[in-house]
């Protein structure tokens, strides 16, 4: 559905001493902005990806935070379309949901994250 | 004694998980419709806490469940000087809280996969007609061995 991947933004979060937690969830609604869903996030996401289709104007960005629940840290991905939020949840929500635009959706940015920890995995194997 | 001239406090981190008989979050994130529960497995690496089978609407399924985890939390206990310890005692103990977790097989493909929790509010109408009659399976199941968590 996504053919062109237009950018991977990978960014160090969690410096900044915010957290993101699972109270923050529930202040989430769907259409809002990314500027928006940001205030309620408090922290930046540790992977952007942003895909465009080419047969439809519509572009996506879908962000990855790690959620914190008590200092146990997991992958939480917010999806937009067109600057609106659009879907929220963990991976394995993206994937079980029906839309196969969300499964294919949580599919890339996983897959990228995965590509990267190995090339990182990599790099710290030679000095 | 040199072995009783400790730091004014000692850091004790016990870490009641060490021996992870839970999976996590992040080890499902790959996990797509259709899979084998072999397959399943490979991926959390972990054979199920539980499995059994159920029927339901004249259609039977297979359910695996396994405790992941939802969170963790540190409590602190400070114990005063004594001879031993003259500067006294900090320990933290780190404990991880779990959930049972299941996944949801109808002839032989992973159909479903997710928390106790959220059966009931699945947007999936055959999730929906067969949560009841899957969480009674797993009650009857739990009965024999301890609690159950829902």
């Amino acid at each position: 559905m996504f053919h062109l991947l237009i950018a991977i933004l990978i960014s160090a979060a969690g410096c900044t001493g915010a957290r993101f937690t699972s109270s923050d969830i529930s202040q989430l609604r769907k259409g809002m902005s990314i500027s928006e869903t940001r205030i309620i996030t408090k922290t930046t996401p540790i992977y952007t990806l942003s895909f465009t289709g080419v047969n439809a104007p519509d572009t996506y960005e879908i962000q990855v935070y790690k959620l914190d629940s008590g200092g146990y840290l997991a992958n939480y991905m917010l999806a937009y379309r067109n600057d609106e939020l659009l879907y929220w949840g963990y991976p394995y929500e993206f994937a079980r949901d029906k839309d196969p635009l969300l499964n294919e959706m949580g599919e890339k940015v996983i897959q990228q994250i995965m590509q990267y920890k190995a090339a990182q995995k990599q790099i710290n194997q030679f000095p | 004694m040199k072995i009783f001239k400790l730091p004014a406090i000692i850091i004790l981190t016990i870490i009641i998980s060490s021996c992870a008989s839970y999976i996590t979050l992040d080890q499902i994130q790959t996990i797509k419709r259709d899979m084998t529960y072999l397959e399943v497995r490979e991926l959390v690496e972990k054979a199920p806490e539980e499995s059994f089978r159920f029927t339901s609407n004249e259609m039977s399924y297979y359910v695996e469940v396994y405790q992941m985890q939802t969170g963790m939390s540190t409590t602190s206990t400070y114990t005063p000087p004594s001879p031993g310890f003259p500067g006294g005692l900090t320990s933290s103990e780190t404990l991880t809280s779990t959930a049972d977790y299941l996944f949801l097989y109808k002839e032989q493909n992973l159909f479903y996969w997710g928390f106790f929790y959220e059966l009931n509010k699945s947007e999936d109408e055959e999730v929906l007609k067969i949560s009841q009659d899957l969480i009674e399976a797993y009650q009857l199941k739990k009965e024999s061995v301890g609690s159950f968590y829902y």
